[in-house]
């Protein structure tokens, strides 16, 4: 049975917000949607009406969703069921990138414009074929704020794989660097028995198993930006101490670094 | 640009209803009408879910709005199971005659420690290359986040396809072979793109123009589909394969190559000419 195209229509919300939610998971960067986040970032955007909210529906089921920012031809948002075997989401890509092109040409849009991950080949393919220009990547930066409340969020959710770990403690002294604001100059991480992260940047002593001594620029770009321990040692924005530490603090830090590609859909800008 | 001493008045205030026009007028100041307008401005911002006033902050000096700063508080997914509190940080504007006295860097200082409170673990921004060199790097020490994200651009209409054809005729007049060749008399190329209307670039040596095509014979008529004017764009081998592939399935055609090469072997006689001079 062929999918086929239609309008949104109000009840759709729930089951387009757990189809983008699927979609988005294997990136970073995305804020998980809600009904709520939903309504707000996409049908009450200004320039967006019902009908540039187009589903691609299956035997019931909607497997593939896409929203467009009216007259300007901006696609807000682009997805097909990642679940659907290669060949038939290959044919779903194709289908949906039709009808929005129809529906933008209907609009009058000069230019149709995705934002979309070029690591999903089956959707970068798609738009190539169909004569679509890679034009640019996107900009997004970040800073560290709360470096304790971070490592220990990431800590916990990386707990399993800590456990393999023969450190018990570690110091991360923290500069500033280029960044405007210090919140915690020296945080203790304690791996066992529970993982916790603890500010002691008043404290005078603390346990020196191991001191991972980095600015807040550096940690961000370790933990978030892809530089590796290895790198940061080369160019001293990285120290850890004593070198019998090195191993372990170096399985640390690359276990808590942020592994998935970053992509932040069109209608999560700002 | 010459820095300016910190303004010693410099205050900073939440948003409030009154302060609306002033932070519009602001905006527009630092990035021109474009940005958008009061609609806009309030969606985005005070409609938002979960909108605080404090999310919008506006510098005065002397009681005078001068400059705006905006972010939201959101949740970001990092891996499945890892969501954090972000702050996505933007329409940071400056009238002109405040730009140079630090206000960025202090007012991203300044509300650091009420974003704290809120449990906003970091700090983000979407920006340009330029926007992150020039910023968001040196003043807001931000990292660039490697993203997969690409923009991928389609021509949809007529007018913004003669528009790219117009550039691409104007980038041909201007090489001086071309320039000799278009001396003479003006060349009309017709162009035949599936899904657009048939259009003629007329190619003179001061000007290229791509309009409607007219019921005269044109000096060369192509066909092509549209994914061909993209092939120059694409890697080597890919647009090696979409060029053969539309050569072979028919869709490439052209009429009055003779034509074009006859006049191509002219010029070398024309330039021996005093006509050709």
């Amino acid at each position: 049975m062929t999918a086929v195209i239609r309008a949104y229509r109000s009840g759709d919300e729930s089951c387009i917000v757990e189809l983008s939610n699927r979609c988005l998971a294997p990136y970073a960067g995305w804020m998980p949607r809600t009904v709520d986040y939903w309504r707000w970032s996409t049908l009450a955007r200004p320039g967006v009406e019902a009908t540039d909210i187009l589903l691609l529906e299956k035997e019931g089921k909607i497997v593939g969703y896409t929203a467009m920012l009216g007259r300007e031809g901006s696609v807000l948002d682009f997805c097909v069921d990642p679940d659907q075997s290669s060949r038939r989401r290959r044919a779903l890509i194709k289908q949906l990138i039709g009808a929005l092109e129809d529906h933008a040409r209907a609009r009058q849009c000069d230019h149709l414009t995705f934002w979309e991950p070029a690591s999903d080949t089956l959707v970068d393919e798609a738009l190539r074929e169909s004569g679509y220009v890679v034009e640019q990547g996107q900009y997004f930066s970040l800073g560290i704020l709360n470096p304790h409340y971070l490592l220990q969020e990431i800590l916990a959710a990386r707990r399993d794989q800590l456990s393999a770990m023969s450190l018990t403690t570690c110091v991360f002294e923290l500069s500033p660097g280029g960044y405007p604001f210090l919140l915690n100059s020296r945080l203790l991480v304690r791996l066992e028995p529970t993982v916790q992260v603890e500010d002691i940047s008043d404290a005078s002593e603390y346990p020196e198993e191991c001191v991972i001594r980095i600015d807040l620029c550096a940690l961000t770009d370790l933990l978030f930006c892809g530089a590796a321990v290895d790198t940061l040692l080369q160019q001293s924005q990285l120290e850890i101490l004593p070198e019998a530490s090195l191993a372990e603090a170096r399985k640390l830090l690359e276990t808590i670094a942020v592994r998935a590609p970053w992509h932040v859909p069109r209608s999560d800008g700002f | 640009m010459e820095k300016r001493g910190a303004s010693p008045d410099l205050r900073m205030r939440d948003y409030a209803a009154e302060l609306e026009p002033h932070i519009l007028e602001i905006l527009h100041a630092g990035f021109g009408p474009k940005w958008g307008d009061r609609e806009f401005w309030r969606w985005k911002h005070s409609t938002r879910p979960g909108f605080l006033p404090e999310d919008v902050i506006v510098c005065t000096t002397a009681d005078k709005p001068i400059a705006c700063f905006h972010l939201a508080v959101r949740n970001m997914r990092l891996a499945p199971g890892l969501d954090i509190r972000c702050s996505v940080e933007g329409d940071f504007a400056i009238q002109p005659d405040a730009r140079g006295a630090g206000i960025p860097q202090k007012t991203y200082r300044s509300v650091s420690p009420r974003l704290v409170g809120r449990s906003v673990l970091v700090r983000s921004g979407f920006s340009s290359r330029e926007l992150y060199e020039r910023v968001y790097k040196p003043q807001f020490g931000h990292g660039m986040l490697p993203t997969v994200t690409a923009r991928y651009r389609k021509i949809l209409s007529d007018r913004a396809l003669r528009a790219k054809l117009q550039e691409f005729g104007a980038a041909f007049r201007g090489r001086p072979w071309s320039q000799r060749f278009l001396k003479r008399r003006p060349f009309t190329v017709r162009m035949q793109i599936a899904g657009f209307q048939p259009c003629d670039l007329v190619l003179t040596p001061d000007s290229a123009t791509c309009v409607t095509a007219a019921d005269g014979r044109p000096d060369l008529k192509i066909t092509l589909p549209y994914v061909l004017l993209t092939a120059a764009r694409m890697p080597r081998l890919r647009a090696t394969l979409t060029v053969a592939k539309a050569i072979l399935s028919g869709q490439v055609w052209a009429a009055g190559m003779t034509r074009v090469l006859l006049r191509a072997l002219a010029l070398p006689l024309q330039r021996r000419s005093p006509a050709g001079e």
